[in-house]
């Protein structure tokens, strides 16, 4: 019987062939993957469930780019941690090679062998921290220079301290010339929106994300217009108060603080990290909204009538807006019209895109899209009006929620003065608005 | 230097070249470079052999140079070098013990903890037992290192020892100096000691995580809860799964504290670290009293948002969130109560994802939020994916069945999805209807007429089987639902057997409504399922029904027609609750995600590890092997329906069984003549049952002919539908030279008015009594089938001779009738009929009767030759009494004799007679579907096997 973690870790290539692989504990035979192979290559990825087993073993899996990156376990591993570990595990890779693929794995093996086996002992997760395996694991660009015994003996035991330490994210003896950290407050809007306008489902998901750039082992403290810590604290505000429904925070985030005071603090990694997301279910009228009607559905032509309208004040402005409506596979000649933005027909994903560079704040534009169809009707061409409308956007200066950074307090034993910057950008997520 | 001032750009070109193609010269030359005397042309050598064991290619023959190379400060030229002895220790063992002494160095290596780090980290990973050996002092060194990185290391590299060796751990006292770590100052090290606790504990079925509470020197727990806050995130994870799963709290209090210092990591961002947290609260909530109070229900709340924000990660980690939730909600029904919308799907979620979220949709579903529930899955109704279309009309009718207040709205849905869903939903949606008027008898008439106006548009056999279904129940209300059944039936033959079965009973019932109008029909489909069917259950059912016709049309109303049992579907999917607390320990493990129990799936990998190879465990475990509990409701749902089309049908079976037995009695204490000891013993063993499987496809008498084979089963099994064990058999044990002439004695009698006439058997079968009324049919004739055709030749290669064979029952026994024709224009002679063995034992007597062929030209002449059986008469006794002979083997002196029946409701009883040569005794082992078959069936054998002594 096995713990908790897995056997062995292995890379397929888009043939199912093994690019690099580690085994943990000496349990299965690596022709395994075979069976895999034929599981996952062979029959319908779709249909494929990313857990499922076969005789003894469990296989789970994702896939990354070009590449499958397959754990298998024997017994009655723990699936919540083996996917959580595979996707920071490829973060980790993301961020030595840029990008987690066939060609970047062949490339550069030796320290993939070497992070594999700090990442995980025995099957079990050991440390997934980036910042602090870089301390450790150092590509070929900088692991050259030439430290005196002494000097390598220091290093050496700092690297265990960091590996072990409660701050395991953060090297001691930091310095930056400047002080200076900046705060990007980001919302992303899921939406899902019925044919007839009704809200079916809006989500908010915030993160805060932060780079910081710090000396020493700054203690910070970030304030919220938090509506829980003002129901804590019995104070009230003048402002606007968010309720946030669930938060979740980096883990140099005191927990048990935040649990008994609501009081946010931390020392941050150096560098660029995300300090917390949160959620909010709250009832979102769509910021951008979007109307289509199809007419004149013939044998031969399709039109559109497409009506966007923005939702929010006129002084915020949506940047890169891009509305993608779906159309039959087998439409041609495209004729669009619209005197705002530039509309373009994607053939491969089946929709039209409507992009519109700036588009302010109550305002409504229209846009009429005219396609042809060949004489022999293709399969299933009424389908496309079940892949709803999506919408994609930014828009800066704004969060839907409200939610604001009151302060960010940076104490460090030096007494440096530190500067922190804010912004704030609200995104579409899964913004997505059904077709009649 | 030459890879010094390589930056991404040239290492990549470089690294190209590892991979490139090797010839085996190389290993020559990587021999010599691996010796050189610049560290930095070793260090490249080695690289070169690390990327060629990266792509399988075998470089073991290097083995005595790299473990030379382990000579070096370098670390990243160590882990080369370890990676390789790792790789190759197992294969090369002899070669490995070279090793040793490097490993025992490095692990004292004082001034660089990260080089004893992965010297203890290395070892662990030899499985070679003879060379651990050796490092096992060095590890208890570790273990009490002052550089905890080192510790955490070797808490882990015990694990590994115990993986290969448990006596090692066991001589080196080495789990005593683990558990001293659960007190270490460095919550890594603890974390890690959990984890490696928990591994051997799990391995060795014995509890070794042994967290103390209190405050004394050995008390851990508060040690233990303080590192879980200031741990990893991995290392929070092993300490909660640690305490969830080896601590017990003492009293509430405990239970409090706990869950209070567990509650915080429900914030952490980890998605493994939330389901444990989850885990560890539900878990401990158990011993939260009152489990409604205001804490318990506070934390409970707590629960929801986190569990909620899982589903806005990874699709894999989403599925695993999803699983866990569906039986979360079971203990925690409210959790979800006010974002039951969370689970609506999203356009671009995965399949697996949508299906998980629409079975989590019908069990959220209750007065309040139905409407909108309903109103999603009608969205999803309409999607394109087969899988989800199906799905969510099926969540619908659930819904229907769960929430009785939505039935309403679910019904106008569905009505919709009928009149203008795309093919695929009507057929699911005839399904769900059907259940809905087995609910709501006569309430949703409109569904009916939508239902009927699209009879042509139903293609698949589930959904043809529910039209008509409906068409039957309802058949004074559908307009000519005479003409519909009866172009059904016109179809008969070539629909599958489920389709048959409906159409049967339809007719049936259609009858019963309107005898004038559905006259034709009953008639119609009576005689094609009685003459024309080869599916023995049908047959069945068909002579039931016509038994019951003939026997009293009024009594049949009140058994077909009768009220049928509620079918309230509360049973969706609940598990009961000593299951879903077996699943609280499971969160986010395989196990939860199979909705197994730790056993349970222990046992399966074994099966399935140990097993017949050639079973491959489908991917869809969990559908394909539902948790116990639930096959065996729908086990019951399935005895249920059946039972809606004869619930009279097990009273009277019982009453039969109740009276045979004393009737058995009674002749056993006549005419005790021989010893036979019928030991009903049930065999449960795996083993026995692979026996039989595998006996199932011996084929050690072929018979020559398939027509009288077809025709024999078919009566056999025809006779095991019924279950009539009334009838007598012959003896097993030293067969009586008497043939197999009346085999039914007076028994035949008694037993018709026992069975109240219908209870089917031979003798009334080609003898009908007078007073079957003018529904009874004609006889039903043999099954004749051709065995001489135009395709067989005679002596001279000749054809022309027609001869075509069926056997059936005459007054006194079996009866071969033949056709035959001659259509060769000539007078044929010499005619010779032989009949090959058959494992029915089956022979003709008086078989020197001479035959007349007929002349050319004339009609066809037909013949019947009275037969015997005499062969194994215990095999055609129980044959005749409803069982079939699956095959019988002698084995050490025994023979041993496997027969198979099956009961009204298919439920299959397997036999297995042993009888020992030179004993008078038999043992008779039986296997049986359900429990309360077991007296009726120890009863019946009894009396069959009792009886044949009187004969």
């Amino acid at each position: 019987m096995s713990g908790l973690g897995i056997s062995a870790i292995y890379f397929l290539d888009q043939k199912g062939k093994i690019i690099i692989s580690r085994d943990y504990r000496g349990e299965v035979s690596s022709s395994i993957t075979e069976k895999f192979q034929r599981k996952v290559l062979e029959l319908d990825e779709r249909l494929i469930k990313p857990v499922f087993t076969e005789k003894d073993i469990t296989y789970m899996w994702i896939r990354v780019n070009n590449i499958y990156i397959v754990s298998v376990a024997k017994g009655n591993p723990n699936v919540a941690l083996v996917f959580t570990f595979l996707y920071k595990m490829k973060d980790v890779f993301c961020d030595y090679f840029k990008e987690l693929e066939d060609e970047s794995l062949r490339d550069n093996f030796v320290i993939t062998y070497e992070l594999l086996d700090e990442m995980m002992d025995h099957g079990y997760p050991q440390i997934t921290e980036v910042k602090v395996l870089k301390e450790y694991i150092k590509t070929e660009a900088n692991k050259m220079q030439k430290m005196t015994s002494e000097q390598q003996k220091k290093e050496n035991q700092k690297i265990s301290q960091a590996m072990t330490n409660i701050v395991s994210w953060r090297p001691e003896g930091i310095k930056h010339s400047k002080n200076e950290i900046f705060l990007d407050v980001i919302e992303k809007l899921n939406l899902l929106v019925s044919a007839n306008g009704n809200v079916l489902r809006s989500e908010i998901l915030g993160t805060v994300r932060m780079k910081s750039f710090l000396s020493g082992m700054p203690e910070l403290k970030l304030g919220l217009n938090d509506k829980a810590l003002f129901d804590m604290t019995g104070r009230t505000s003048k402002g606007k108060l968010v309720e946030m429904e669930d938060i979740k925070f980096h883990q140099c985030v005191r927990l048990n603080r935040f649990e008994a005071e609501r009081n946010i603090t931390f020392i941050p990694p150096d560098g660029e990290f995300e300090l917390m997301t949160y959620r909010l279910d709250t009832q979102v009228k769509p910021l951008i909204w979007v109307e289509c009607a199809v007419e004149n559905f013939t044998r031969s032509k399709i039109e559109y009538v497409v009506k966007a309208k923005t939702q929010f004040k006129s002084k915020s402005i949506a940047n890169n807006v891009e509305i993608y409506v779906s159309v039959p596979t087998d439409v041609d000649s495209p004729v669009f019209k619209s005197n705002v933005g530039t509309v373009k027909y994607v053939p491969d994903q089946n929709c039209m895109v409507w992009c519109i560079k700036q588009f302010p704040g109550r305002k409504e534009y229209h846009m009429r899209a005219q396609f042809g169809f060949p004489s022999i009707e293709a399969e299933e061409r009424q389908k496309y009006s079940r892949v709803p409308i999506q919408v994609k956007f930014e828009i800066p200066y704004f969060t839907v929620s409200g939610i604001q950074v009151r302060y960010l307090k940076i104490q460090e034993k030096s007494g440096y003065q530190a500067l922190p910057w804010v912004r704030y950008i609200t995104q579409n997520g899964d913004y997505q608005i059904r077709m009649q | 230097m030459s890879g010094a001032t390589t930056n991404g750009a040239s290492s990549s070109a470089a690294g190209g070249g590892y991979f490139s193609n090797m010839k085996s010269s190389e290993l020559a030359e990587l021999q010599t470079e691996l010796n050189s005397l610049k560290p930095d042309d070793r260090r490249e050598a080695a690289k070169q052999v690390i990327a060629m064991m990266t792509i399988g290619k075998d470089v073991s023959s290097l083995f005595p140079h790299m473990v030379k190379c382990m000579e070096t400060t370098q670390i990243d030229m160590k882990k080369l070098v370890y990676l390789y002895i790792i790789n190759y220790a197992k294969a090369k063992p002899d070669l490995t013990i070279m090793a040793v002494n490097s490993f025992q160095k490095d692990s004292r290596e004082k001034s660089n903890p990260l080089m004893r780090a992965l010297a203890v980290r290395t070892m662990g990973c030899i499985r070679v037992e003879r060379i651990t050996e050796y490092l096992c002092e060095s590890l208890k060194d570790c273990l009490t290192d002052e550089d905890p990185y080192v510790k955490k290391t070797a808490a882990l590299a015990v694990a590994k020892l115990y993986q290969t060796s448990p006596r090692l751990v066991k001589d080196h006292a080495l789990i005593k100096l683990v558990q001293n770590m659960l007190h270490d100052g460095n919550a890594t090290v603890v974390s890690n000691a959990c984890a490696s606790l928990l591994e051997i504990s799990r391995a060795a079925g014995k509890n070794y995580l042994r967290i103390k509470s209190g405050s004394g020197p050995s008390a851990s727990l508060n040690k233990v809860l303080v590192a879980l806050n200031e741990a990893n995130e991995w290392g929070k994870i092993y300490i909660m799964e640690g305490i969830s799963s080896s601590y017990e709290t003492a009293d509430m209090k405990e239970s409090e504290n706990i869950i209070e210092r567990v509650v915080p990591m429900l914030t952490h961002n980890n998605p493994a670290v939330i389901l444990s947290a989850v885990k560890a609260v539900l878990k401990f909530l158990e011993n939260i009293q009152p489990p409604t109070g205001d804490l318990a229900k506070g934390v409970v709340k707590k629960l929801a948002a986190p569990l909620v924000t899982l589903l806005a990660s990874e699709p894999e980690i989403q599925y695993v969130a999803l699983r866990n939730i569906n039986f979360i909600l079971q203990r925690q029904p409210t959790i979800f109560e006010s974002n039951v919308r969370v689970f609506f799907c999203k356009f671009n979620d995965p399949v697996y994802v949508k299906l998980e979220k629409i079975d989590i949709l019908v069990k959220v579903a209750d007065d309040k939020n139905a409407d909108i529930i309903l109103n999603e899955l009608k969205e999803y109704a309409n999607d394109m994916e087969i899988e989800l279309i199906r799905s969510s009309i099926k969540a619908i009718g659930t819904i229907i069945l769960r929430v009785d207040k939505a039935a309403k709205r679910a019904v106008e849905i569905l009505q919709e999805l009928v009149n203008t869903g795309q093919p695929l939903c009507l057929q699911e949606a005839v399904i769900v209807a059907r259940d809905i008027f087995r609910k709501f008898p006569n309430k949703y008439d409109a569904l009916i007429k939508d239902l009927c106006s699209k009879l042509l548009e139903y293609y698949e056999p589930e959904a043809k089987a529910a039209i008509i279904w409906i068409i039957g129940e309802y058949a004074e209300k559908v307009t000519e639902s005479e003409k519909i059944i009866d172009s059904f039936a016109d179809a008969f033959l070539e629909e599958p057997d489920k389709v048959k079965l409906q159409i049967l009973t339809a007719a049936v019932k259609l009858f019963l409504k309107k005898p004038e109008e559905g006259e034709d029909v009953i008639q119609k489909v009576l005689k094609l399922a009685t003459e024309e069917s080869d599916n023995p259950d049908l047959r069945d059912r068909a002579y039931i029904y016509w038994r019951m016709l003939s026997t009293s049309p009024q009594n049949t109303k009140q058994v077909v027609l009768g009220e049928k049992p509620h079918i309230a579907d509360d049973s969706y999917n609940q598990y009961d609750d000593t299951l879903v607390s077996a699943l609280i320990d499971q969160i986010s493990t395989l196990g939860s995600v199979y909705h197994k129990t730790q056993d349970e799936l222990a046992n399966m990998q074994k099966r399935a590890a140990g097993g017949q190879p050639s079973v491959t465990p489908q991917p869809k475990k969990e559908e394909e092997e539902p948790v116990p509990q639930v096959e065996e409701q729908k086990e019951k749902k399935k005895v249920k329906k059946q039972e809606e089309e004869e619930p009279e049908e097990k009273p009277k079976k019982k009453k039969k069984a109740d009276e045979k037995p004393a009737k058995a009695e009674k002749k056993k204490a006549e005419e005790p003549v021989k010893e036979v000891k019928p030991t009903p013993v049930v065999a449960p063993t795996n083993a026995g049952l692979i026996d039989i499987d595998d006996l199932l496809g011996m084929g050690d008498s072929q018979p020559v002919s398939q027509a009288p084979q077809q025709q024999q089963q078919s009566q056999n099994q025809f006779m095991g539908g019924l279950m009539d064990f009334g009838l007598p058999s012959q003896p097993q044990q030293q067969p009586p030279a008497v043939a197999f002439s009346n085999p039914f004695g007076d028994e035949e009698e008694e037993d018709s008015t026992a069975g109240a006439g219908w209870a089917a058997d031979f003798g009334g079968q080609s003898t009908p009594a007078e007073d079957y009324s003018k529904y009874f049919l004609t006889r039903v004739h043999p099954l004749m089938k051709e065995v001489v055709g135009n395709g067989s030749k005679g002596k001279d290669g000749k054809t022309g001779l027609f001869v075509k064979a069926g056997f059936s029952m005459a007054n006194a026994g079996i009866q071969l009738v033949l056709e035959i024709r001659n259509g060769s224009g000539q007078i044929v002679k010499d005619f010779d009929i032989m009949f090959n063995k058959n494992p029915f034992g089956i022979a003709i007597y008086g078989a020197a009767n001479a035959i007349d062929i007929p002349d050319p030209g004339s009609s066809t002449v037909q013949k019947a030759l009275p037969c015997v059986i005499d062969k194994k008469n215990l095999v055609a006794g129980l044959t005749n009494n409803g069982f079939t002979n699956l095959a019988s083997v002698a084995k050490q002196g025994a023979t041993m004799v496997y027969f198979g029946a099956k009961t009204v409701n298919n439920l299959p009883i397997l036999l297995e007679i042993a009888a020992v040569q030179g004993s008078t005794s038999v043992s008779v082992t039986y296997r049986v579907p359900v429990a309360p078959l077991k007296p009726l069936l120890e009863d019946t054998l009894d009396y069959i096997l009792s009886s044949e002594r009187r004969a």
